[in-house]
């Protein structure tokens, strides 16, 4: 076994880390098991899952119905994250779209999967060829065919249960079955399928991070219907698992260590990066390998503010496209009352989803979608709006729960296209705790994005009157997914690209950056599977290159 | 092969073991064109004697392979691959040794087996029982060639003649017989639990020389972390109150909702073997069990799931910056943090009983917070038919949070006064020992013991060699 | 993902509006036991019962209701007062409705409703000042409590919800609340 050499306060390792979520988690975990030493420098703290949970419950009911799902985890003075409630400005939006790039996300051992639906989605084929097929957006020097083993691995890293009949699988290209099979449908999915699917909506079950019988010491998920904001239970994936299993195996990971600058040799290549401690010490970390996985947002703006002489447009940006093409999913909500009970919030939070939008010729027009059907407990919104009617006793309690069986909320997602003028820069007048520059945010969706949501309105139009739908009601600002990709866009052209085909950045040969930022396309779904299997692909490529230095 | 049998039991058992192993001889050959048949019978007695709970490793391990590293007291012990295969395997026992392996702990070669394969208790099967036990492990175990690791125990337990020692004193080398006053299903069930199921191992206490102590049969005893209760038909120590419905459901499926769930050894038990005995028997045992001779605690006045009951804290803590991960803190916050979810904030559990109610439940109401504390540090897995029982651990690498000695303690303690209604109250040291996989016996600790020890097997071994001899000159 | 959703119910504004300003602030003495002093308070029974019937609950946790009186007293002065003048109303109202008639002609209407919404939320106020008393217990999760636990808890064992749900009980949703909350249906618009 391999461990990292620390003198003085300095450390050594084969691999050096940046980031302990799910990229940065299963690099180190595949590193370390093929004999390598692994330093992962997280910059937040460790998290106590009974604390976080505790402070879920001991939110004010506005604060826990209005998603505040940033508010419950304590962070380091250090290591700020975007906060709502109230805002904490840490990232500044600008431009027509800023206020739908409003992201959440976790700065602490484990990252962001401390709070996510586990929703495991692979890209369609076609969308990695975006330009050639669509003439939109832009080709993946990769295919899904390159992706594919990857994505096996990611999903059966992390424990992925997902329909094994090819006619509900989406995308049915798969060289092997899913390990678990799907979880199972509550009636509310069950009954939504059976109403839209003969429209040609297509409600297929969510491939989940999650199993119903115990995984490898994981326990079963058993429908606590609280994955956002926090999984009390640790069924759902949740990148601590990964990052205990490499620790587990001898590789060394620092909380409260965060990153500010990365040293270059004549040839470019990275020799250290440097950090600070919760005591604002500098250390410095040497490697023979570097991955930086700090999240879309995180990863070009460390980029950016460690530019030293040799790199001064930042690291790893001779092609000035660090930062740049940055993509969310832009979302909003369609709610209504169904005209049936449906029961929605029985299980875990998303567990079917109509992807019939999800591909089609249009797509050289408009942008695709995808609707989750929400299954998260409609109690809250329903005791709001029956409060608001002034009701109380028998009749308050009957209207409640009227409201909450028969509410339905969609969440749909439309897919941006990659625009550079859509980036993360530095901010020129705001310090986080330790001096270094906030990041800014400017965003601007083009009509590809608002045409993809009038066409969405009308098909949720046709499903609301399916449903005899009451209350209908369609949310028009757009909202952030925290699904944050294309800030460090894979390309073959260095020009106007940052990584490679294997998310090693051009500039410099023993450096990658995998995970959101080297995504090239958006398609509809969510990223976390997609960002995995490209941290495995970069696993590999770095195992190899350990292995012949 | 004489010689053998002087070393195995060293003066007075000598002509009894002859007489045995050729009464075994003769009545164990095989039955002519019936084999098959006699595989079968094997298979159920193999399942009623748990074979694979120790010979099979439960991470994936093949049938019968052997690899399983028991923790013991004194150390940890590899089970033997018990298939026949000839390479790692017993595919060279010939049927005679097989029963001496099972009924004496001797292996063929002549070295002792540590009585954690439980001869004491195999010793009792019948010779009908071990030839049909010999035609399954001969005949349809699917042999795998494989040398599991081999046990070492520390000094001077790594001797393995002091069994011999052992052997004279606590093993005796009989039958069953049935209780000509006692009904067939009673018979039967002694049978099962006397000889097949070894129920005495884990609940039988065990003296000094870590042999069960026969004036105290079934009144409950540590088992490595766990603690296998008192099941005599005590009312108020035992199971004197259960009907024998209630502990033929509890036998087959694991749990009594809300007394008692099966976890550590007796999850096993239930997975591996208890499940799947044919009603008959599970009436039989049932009815056996229930008869065992009544031993009180005389410290306890009420049984361990009469006290306690539902709690409610939400009203106190709600709303208030949790203490929950903090230096100090409240055992209710980590109640409410950890367990509640499943066993709800009342303590209730779920309506179905899947996760279970936390009062009136003996882990919570009994004098012994072994199995709470050993609950929360190794969880509960528990597989009955297509269900699948299971609670995480909380120890390392637990996929919910790894817990500290001082938060196991601040939880366990908050569990069993609020809803075990009990007095008892767990250390740091507790959940240390636990940790470790139990005290360590006095016989492993005491220097002067290990003297006495020590002794004995020189003299055991002089005794032998002087045996040897004396027979290498007679004609 | 990121959701919005609009704010809750019971303002600020709604709390000082318990009173007109300048009201002389008393604490009923009898309304809550050891406020004073800091020690675990009790909630009155006439006060309780003020609850029961506004909520259309009866077993109501005492200990709730004191957090909840304590609550809405830290965070207006002219609660207490209003309280005081809300309970005798109760005793006399055969039930909710009456009660809330009498209430609305006191003066004491949205009184009653915010103190109906903080126990169905489980919070007093909202906003920054918003003050948490109860989670699992509020009683909005009652309400479905044979279909539904409260978030962070199972309702069952793993898979329990892909068994049917309970019987409705209750009739589907009607347009009779149009007016209150108007439909809002975007039609179709092509943003520049």
């Amino acid at each position: 076994m391999s461990v990292p050499t620390f003198s003085g306060g300095d450390a050594d390792a084969d691999l050096v880390v940046v980031g302990s979520g799910v990229v940065g988690a299963l690099i180190a975990d595949q590193i370390i098991g093929s004999g390598r030493s692994v330093l992962v420098l997280e910059a937040g703290p460790r998290l106590d899952r009974a604390q976080v949970v505790e402070n879920w419950r001991d939110m004010s009911f506005e604060r826990r119905v209005s998603s505040d799902y940033q508010g419950l985890y304590p962070q380091s003075p250090f290591a700020t994250a975007p906060l709502n409630f109230p805002p904490n400005d840490y990232v500044h939006l600008t431009g027509k779209d800023g206020g739908s790039f409003s992201q959440g996300y976790i700065r602490a051992v484990g990252g962001t999967t401390w709070h996510w639906a586990a929703s495991c989605w692979r890209h369609l084929r076609v969308d990695f060829r975006m330009r050639s097929t669509y003439g939109v957006g832009r080709d993946w020097p990769i295919t899904y065919d390159d992706l594919e083993p990857y994505y096996c691995r990611a999903e059966e890293a992390m424990g992925v249960s997902g329909p094994n009949d090819p006619a509900r699988q989406s995308p049915s290209n798969r060289s092997r079955p899913y390990a678990s099979d799907m979880i199972p449908w509550a009636y509310g999915d069950t009954r939504f399928a059976e109403v839209v699917n003969p429209h040609g909506y297509r409600s297929v079950p969510i491939p989940q991070g999650r199993t119903v019988q115990p995984w490898n010491g994981r326990p079963a998920c058993c429908g606590n219907n609280n994955c956002q904001p926090i999984c009390p239970i640790g069924a759902m994936y949740n990148a601590v698992h990964t990052v205990q299993a490499a620790e587990r195996k001898g590789a060394v990971v620092l909380a409260e260590s965060v990153v500010y600058a990365i040293d270059t040799d004549a040839n470019n290549r990275v020799t250290a990066v440097r950090w600070y401690d919760r005591e604002r010490k500098s250390h410095r970390a040497t490697g023979r390998a570097f991955v930086i996985a700090c999240n879309a947002l995180e990863t070009p703006r460390l980029l950016l503010i460690a530019a030293n002489a040799q790199n001064p447009q930042g690291i790893a940006n001779r092609s000035d496209q660090v930062g740049r093409n940055l993509m969310d999913h832009s979302g909003f909500h369609c709610t209504f009352l169904a005209n049936e009970p449906l029961w929605l919030g029985r299980g875990p939070a998303q567990s079917s989803c109509l992807v019939g939008p999800r591909d089609g010729e249009f797509r050289s027009q408009y942008s695709a979608n995808k609707m989750i059907l929400n299954n998260i407990s409609r109690v809250g919104p329903a005791t709001q709006q029956a409060l608001k009617l002034g009701l109380t006793g028998t009749k308050l309690k009957e209207e409640i729960r009227r409201r909450a069986i028969h509410g339905v909320d969609l969440s749909i997602s439309l897919e941006p296209l990659p625009e550079s003028h859509n980036r993360v820069t530095l901010s020129e007048s705001r310090r986080d705790g330790l001096g270094l520059a906030c990041p800014d945010v400017h965003y601007e969706l083009n009509d590809y994005v608002h045409r993809g949501y009038d066409a969405a309105v009308q098909q949720l139009q046709h499903i609301g009157s399916l449903f005899g739908a009451i209350e209908f009601n369609v949310t028009t600002a757009l909202n952030a997914n925290n699904h944050m990709m294309g800030s460090t866009i894979m390309g073959s052209d260095p020009r106007d690209s940052v990584v490679d085909r294997d998310c090693r950045a051009h500039d410099h040969a023993n450096l990658w950056l995998p995970g959101g930022g080297p995504m090239t396309s958006a398609s509809v779904v969510n990223s976390t599977l997609t960002m995995a299997a490209l941290g495995l692909r970069t696993a590999d490529v770095v195992q190899r290159m350990l292995e012949h230095a | 092969m004489i010689a053998r049998s002087v070393y195995c039991s060293v003066i007075e058992h000598l002509p009894m073991a002859i007489v045995c192993m050729f009464a075994g001889a003769a009545i164990g050959a095989p039955a002519q064109g019936d084999t098959s048949g006699d595989a079968e019978r094997g298979r159920y007695l193999a399942v009623a004697g748990d074979c694979t709970g120790c010979h099979t490793r439960p991470d994936g391990g093949k049938p019968f392979a052997g690899g399983y590293a028991i923790s013991s007291p004194l150390g940890a012990i590899c089970s033997t691959n018990i298939t026949p295969s000839r390479i790692g395997g017993i595919g060279l026992y010939s049927e005679a040794e097989f029963v001496r392996a099972v009924r004496q702990g001797i292996r063929r070669d002549g070295a002792h087996l540590y009585p954690a394969m439980p001869y004491t208790a195999y010793t009792k099967v019948s010779d009908a029982d071990m030839h049909a036990l010999y035609a399954y492990f001969m005949q349809a175990v699917t042999p795998v060639d494989l040398q599991p690791p081999r046990t070492s125990l520390p000094f001077p337990f790594n001797l393995r003649v002091s069994m011999a020692v052992w052997n004279s004193l606590f093993l005796s080398n009989a039958r069953f017989t049935p209780d000509p006053n006692r009904s067939a299903q009673w018979n039967r069930g002694a049978y099962l639990a006397e000889a097949l199921e070894h129920c005495g191992d884990c609940h039988t206490p065990r003296n000094l020389l870590m042999a069960e102590q026969t004036s105290r049969t079934y009144s409950g005893s540590r088992v490595s972390a766990w603690y296998a209760p008192n099941i005599t038909s005590d009312p108020v120590s035992g199971i004197g109150t259960w009907t024998r419905d209630e502990l033929v459901q509890y036998l087959k499926t694991g749990a009594l909702h809300p007394k008692s769930q099966a976890a550590g050894g007796m999850a096993e038990a239930v997975t591996n073997s208890l499940q799947y005995l044919r009603s008959e028997d599970l009436d039989a045992l049932a009815t056996y069990l229930l008869s065992i001779a009544p031993i009180r605690d005389r410290q306890q006045t009420r049984t361990d799931d009469s006290s306690g009951g539902p709690a409610r804290y939400e009203a106190r803590l709600r709303g208030k910056p949790t203490t929950a991960g903090s230096e100090h803190p409240d055992g209710a916050a980590l109640y409410s943090g950890y367990c509640a979810s499943c066993h709800q904030p009342t303590g209730a559990g779920t309506p179905d009983h899947i996760y279970p109610a936390l009062f009136h439940n003996t882990a919570t109401g009994s004098r012994h917070a072994e199995n709470l504390i050993a609950a929360i540090l190794f969880g509960v897995d528990r597989k009955t038919g297509d269900y699948r029982a299971f609670m995480p651990q909380f120890g390392a690498d637990s996929y919910v949070q790894t817990l500290t000695d001082a938060q196991v303690v601040s939880v366990s303690n908050y569990v069993l006064q609020a809803f075990g209604g009990s007095s008892v109250r767990i250390a740091v040291g507790d959940v240390a020992t636990a940790r470790r996989g139990g005290p360590t016996p006095l016989l492993a600790r005491t220097p002067l013991i290990l003297l006495i020890v020590v002794c004995i097997i020189f003299i055991a071994t002089c005794a032998r060699f002087v045996l040897r001899r004396l027979r290498r000159v007679q004609p | 993902m990121h959701r919005s959703e609009s704010t809750a119910t019971i303002s600020r504004r709604i709390i000082l509006r318990l009173l007109p300003a300048g009201a002389f602030f008393l604490l009923g003495p009898a309304m809550l036991r050891g406020l004073e002093n800091g020690a675990p308070a009790t909630a009155d029974a006439d006060y309780m019962r003020l609850c029961s019937l506004l909520t259309g609950f009866s077993n109501l946790d005492p200990e709730i209701g004191a957090r909840l009186y304590a609550a809405f007293v830290h965070l207006s002065p002219t609660a207490a007062q209003a309280f005081t003048r809300l309970t005798p109303i109760a005793l006399q109202a055969r039930d909710d409705v009456a009660l809330m008639a009498a209430a609305r002609d006191a003066g004491l209407g949205d009184t009653a409703l915010a103190l109906v919404a903080a126990w169905y939320t489980g919070t007093v106020g909202s906003g920054i000042h918003a003050e948490p008393v109860s989670y699992a217990e509020a009683l909005m999760y009652r309400t479905v409590g044979d279909g539904l636990a409260p978030p962070t808890y199972a309702f069952g064992g793993p898979a329990w919800w892909a068994a049917p749900p309970p019987n409705a009980d209750v009739s589907a949703p009607i347009t009779q609340h149009a007016a209150t909350l108007p439909l809002e249906l975007e039609s179709a618009r092509v943003r520049s």
